[in-house]
Formats: structure tokens, sequence, C-alpha cells
């Protein structure tokens, strides 16, 4: 069972108020039309499977019911940390981070 | 009498508690530790807008007399209850009888980008009070509601038993729950089976 951060809470919840909602930092292309099909398929179906840090969104559903992002590690289940949606990630992958 | 009178008359609306059913079976206050109630003549407002919009704060002030909580917190006035629910989302329980016509008026008071919505058929108000409710709550759900961390005045969005609920510490073993409608005989039903050692009693008409 994780225990997961809401930024927007700013409490630890359990994972069973949460649903995972996949990979996060997904930005739509700003001209669909220009796209081949190829770049629209990856663009609507393919997603990074890394093993180790992970971006990812969850949906606090039995809470705040808002959307934000969680670094995870896919190996440890370890969480880094999570924010809210629309913070820029770069430069923030830290490991071992916790919200104490 | 025409065939749509007499349909009308069949089918009169009759006002019923959701607690109706559950009550009958479940009323024994001397022997119980734990009443449950329903608090029926209220209005529940949603209310969304952004925490940095003055206007918004103040005219919830005007109309509420009272502040909008900060986060996992509720305040109180004597026109008002409001929760936290989100960021930009609070629930405002308000008494019909001190105020009426509280979405107009807060609609009168309010301008710019804000929204005000009843959802008072939608949900309603339950307390649950008692010796030893604490313990009970956590039965019902994942969250902590042991009195170190969630003192008066906090609430909490969380599951509760298979539904979820929005819980409020009011005092010392008094707790309130917004469960929605159709859920709320189910989560009465289960209030009633998890307080079996020490009995429960469901108070109203």
């Amino acid at each position: 069972m994780l225990q997961i951060y809401c930024p927007y809470c700013q409490e630890l919840r359990e994972e069973e108020e949460f649903s995972p909602s996949g990979e996060a930092h997904i930005a739509r292309p700003r001209d669909p039309e220009s796209l081949s099909d190829e770049q629209w398929g990856d663009y609507l179906f393919f997603r990074k499977n890394p093993r180790g840090l992970h971006r990812e969104m969850w949906h606090h559903s039995a809470g705040c019911r808002r959307y934000f992002n969680v670094e995870r590690d896919t190996v440890s289940y370890v969480i880094a940390r999570s924010y809210p949606i629309g913070e820029d990630p770069a430069g923030a992958m830290v490991e071992g981070h916790d919200h104490e | 009498m025409s065939e749509s009178a007499e349909m009308g008359q069949r089918f009169a609306p009759v006002l019923e508690s959701p607690l109706h059913y559950v009550r009958a079976r479940h009323r024994n206050p001397a022997a119980a530790a734990v009443t449950l109630s329903e608090r029926s003549a209220c209005i529940l407002l949603n209310l969304r807008g952004s925490p940095e919009n003055e206007p918004f704060r103040e005219s919830v002030r005007a109309v509420l007399h009272v502040e909008l909580p900060e986060v996992g917190r509720s305040a109180d006035s004597e026109l008002a209850s409001i929760y936290w629910l989100g960021p930009d989302e609070w629930l405002a329980v308000v008494d019909q009888a001190t105020l009426a016509e509280p979405v107009a008026a807060l609609r009168g008071a309010i301008q710019g980008h804000v929204s005000i919505v009843d959802v008072s058929s939608a949900q309603s108000l339950l307390a649950v009070q008692g010796a030893g409710v604490a313990e009970l709550l956590q039965k019902a759900s994942v969250y902590d509601f042991h009195p170190r961390e969630f003192g008066p005045g906090r609430c909490a969005q969380t599951t509760f038993a298979k539904a979820t609920a929005l819980v409020r510490c009011v005092g010392e073993e008094h707790f309130e729950l917004i469960v929605r409608r159709s859920f709320i005989d189910y989560v009465a039903r289960w209030i009633v089976d998890a307080c079996a050692e020490s009995g429960c009693h469901i108070s109203g008409t």
C-alpha cells in the first residue's frame, strides 16, 4: 500500500483514495493536422515504461478530486515527490526525498 | 376526475428522510452509546472561485459572515459552516431558518469568475456523536481520525466504508458526515453494524 502526498490537501493519504492516470507531461500537439499517422499514433498510444524514476499523474478521487504529478521509482515504489499540475518538473528528479 | 389529476393524486410527492427505513429499527436512546441524526433543514452550496479572488472572499464574508477556511479546515458563523473541499472549492452549509435564499444573496453579492451551485438534494449531513466515535470512524476509513491529528475544525474528504464522505470534527466525540443522498441508507446501516457492541440510536422523525 502506497502513501501518497497530495500537494493540494497537503498531507499523506492512503493509496485507496487515489486512482493512477498514467504518464504525466504529455503535451497535446499544437497542430494535429500537420502530423503523420505515426506521430499521432505515438502521441495517442505510446507511453514510456521506464525501470526507475517515472513521472506519472494521479487523481485524488476520494479526496479533493484534483489531478497532480508524482515522481515514483517503478522498481522500489519510493515516491520522490509530488507536485501540482502545471509545475515545471525540470531538474527536479530528487531521489529519496520525503515530505516530513 | 381527469386521468392526469388522478395520476397526480396517486403519485403525490412525499418528503422522506434518507434515514427513514433504517431509523424505524434502531430507536433505542437509553441503551445506545452512539447517536446518529440527520440535519435536514439546511441548504448545501458548492462554491468555486480562486482563493486569490479578493471580491469573492469579501462577498462570502459579507453574506455568510465567515472566512473561506484554509486547507483541510472548516469555519463557522451564526449563518453558515464552510468546509474546504479543494484548492478552489468550498462547501457551505446554510441553516434554512436563518438565511432562506443563500444562492440569490451570494449571486447578488459576487461578480466575476465564480460558481455557486445548490447541491442540497445531492448530499445530506449526518451528525454522529457519542463515546468512541473516533474509533468507529476509524473502522470505516483509511484516514486517521485520532484527535491528535483530527481535532475540532478539521475536515477531510475520504473513503467511508465502500462510499466516500466529507468528515468534520465538531468537538470531542462529535463528528459530521456529509454523504451523497443515495449512499446515506448504506452508510447508516454500516454505522449501526459497526457499533453493534455499544448500540446505535437514530434520532429524528
